[in-house]
């Protein structure tokens, strides 16, 4: 077994480092209530069952583990983070704060709730089952839902679900192009390369993408799963 | 031995080259293959659907649980991610009956039911659970002595460590590394191989991205392996094909080759180089080739 000193953040001595970084980041999410409406004579209170769920991001401890090795933070300092999000989550959710759309606004900005890669180190690594990265995705998902999806994170997602849902697999060749927009030629010419060079080797997905057999009962599925969510 | 195939949809999609190769490995090794994307099955909604509908893609992989289960056969994935999203969603569907119950019940009017009992397992893992490495070097042809490879998992056949049953196969945790010993390769180890390639962010935040790719294949160069190899598509994608844009942002030279896991097992088992697909990739594999003693 190999001891060291957290990464990401900068070594002071042996296993000390300096976690200015973290603490700043927790900072940023504005991390305490932000209730409205008139103050009660004491307590904000809230019921048992919509405070549950915060159970688990609350029994964070604020080590700073998934800071020291979410793949994010090692690339690019200005990334949010995962222990940050994971609190801002905590508030997002919390029946009583009033902010919870400016937060969600705030946190779908560039280095927010759509720079996480998904790598699953911050689970991996948490101490207390906080799951950093699951907060996270809920979040995206709060945020797509108070119509916060108009950047490439979200318009992604969209276009993922649209073309699996439509034809039970991934049309890889359109997915950029609907997630840039069709008309966003910068975007689009900064990708020509790549897709040039996958042409010129034979490694581009089929232009023609054909749904998967038995498509219909694919759709029907998707009918019916979007169906009793909408009624729930 | 039979299995009920799940390719996924990148080795037919962007790595045209990873699906012929992994069945004609698959036919060396005597497995029989029933592919389930022909039976209509989906995709497994690669962690992007479930951000958004984490229960519509958990119906997609009960039905394609319960596919293989109908043809009474085990389940077997070429693809990291495929491999980690369906192990996430097995879990949840196997520990939570009423939730099971809930999903079942959309599958109903097709005729399907998930009875819980799937085992998804990438062909990585199938290697040394079922064919067992003393018998995978037994179809060695070409050893690939004086080959120094990296390897690369891909997170999702790594973590979350709960989901992929780790502790309970713990010989899961460096399943890459003793497949490469198998075939004759010197394993370079590196720190990177189970961090992120930065593929799913790669149309958010093009340059953390494409500084996963510069810093790992960086890395694994400068430790001296000839090429890296990985178990993930999605990887390959982003490792192979972005990294003439990771040397740009880098400003170095890196060039290393990505091997598909079953063009190295292919390439071990003496299949033209060709028909493993290694002129497709964006970084030539030459280099490999001539250090196996191979004709490009």
């Amino acid at each position: 077994m190999t001891v060291e000193p957290m990464g990401v953040m900068p070594v002071i001595k042996d296993l000390v480092v300096d976690q200015t970084l973290f603490w700043d980041k927790v900072r940023q999410v504005s991390p305490w209530l932000q209730p409205e409406g008139e103050e009660p004579e004491a307590e904000y209170l809230a019921p048992n069952s919509d405070m549950t769920h915060l159970a688990g991001v609350m029994s964070c401890i604020m080590c700073g583990a998934c800071v020291s090795d979410c793949t994010v933070l090692e690339m690019d300092e200005n990334f949010i983070g995962p222990a940050a999000l994971a609190k801002a989550y905590r508030f997002a959710a919390d029946p009583r704060d009033a902010e919870d759309s400016s937060r969600l606004a705030e946190l779908s900005e560039y280095g927010g709730i759509w720079d996480c890669t998904r790598c699953y180190e911050c689970v991996e690594v948490c101490p207390k089952d906080v799951a950093p990265m699951d907060r996270i995705m809920a979040l995206r998902d709060r945020a797509m839902e108070h119509g916060y999806d108009k950047t490439y994170g979200p318009r992604h997602t969209d276009a993922f679900e649209e073309s699996v849902a439509h034809s039970g697999w991934l049309d890889e060749l359109r997915l950029p192009i609907k997630t840039f927009g069709i008309f966003n030629f910068p975007a689009l010419m900064s990708m020509a390369p790549v897709g040039l060079r996958a042409f010129l080797r034979g490694k581009l997905p089929p232009i023609f993408h054909r749904p998967v057999p038995g498509v219909k009962k694919v759709r029907q599925l998707v009918k019916s799963v979007k169906d009793q969510q909408q009624e729930e | 031995m039979k299995y009920a195939f799940f390719p996924g949809c990148v080795s037919r999609g962007g790595c045209p080259e990873l699906y012929p190769a992994a069945v004609k490995v698959c036919h060396r090794l005597g497995f029989e293959l029933d592919e389930l994307q022909e039976r209509g099955a989906t995709c497994t909604g690669a962690g992007v659907l479930q951000e958004k509908n984490q229960f519509l893609g958990d119906v997609f992989n009960a039905r394609t649980f319960a596919m293989a289960e109908q043809l009474d056969l085990p389940l077997m994935t070429i693809c990291s991610t495929c491999q980690g999203v369906m192990s996430q969603a097995n879990k949840r569907l196997k520990d939570d009956p009423d939730y099971l119950a809930r999903v079942n019940g959309h599958l109903a009017p097709e005729g399907l039911e998930y009875k819980g009992t799937a085992q998804p397992r990438h062909l990585l893992w199938i290697l040394i659970e079922d064919v067992g490495i003393e018998k995978l070097k037994t179809f060695v042809i070409q050893p690939l002595s004086n080959l120094r490879v990296a390897p690369f998992y891909g997170c999702y056949i790594i973590r979350p460590s709960d989901a992929l049953e780790i502790k309970l196969h713990p010989e899961r945790e460096d399943s890459l590394e003793r497949v490469m010993e198998a075939l004759g390769a010197e394993v370079v180890d590196f720190p990177g191989k189970t961090r992120c390639c930065g593929f799913p962010i790669l149309t958010i935040n093009e340059k953390n991205s494409v500084s996963m790719v510069a810093k790992h294949t960086s890395d694994a160069k400068d430790l001296g392996a000839d090429a890296m190899v990985t178990p993930c598509p999605l990887c390959h994608l982003n490792l192979d094909g972005f990294q003439p844009k990771a040397m740009q942002q880098a400003q170095r030279d890196i060039n290393i080759p990505i091997i598909h896991l079953p063009q190295l097992l292919g390439l071990a088992m003496g299949f033209d180089p060709k028909e493993m697909g290694l002129s497709r990739h964006i970084i030539s594999a030459k280099r490999v080739l001539s250090k196996i003693g191979v004709p490009a």
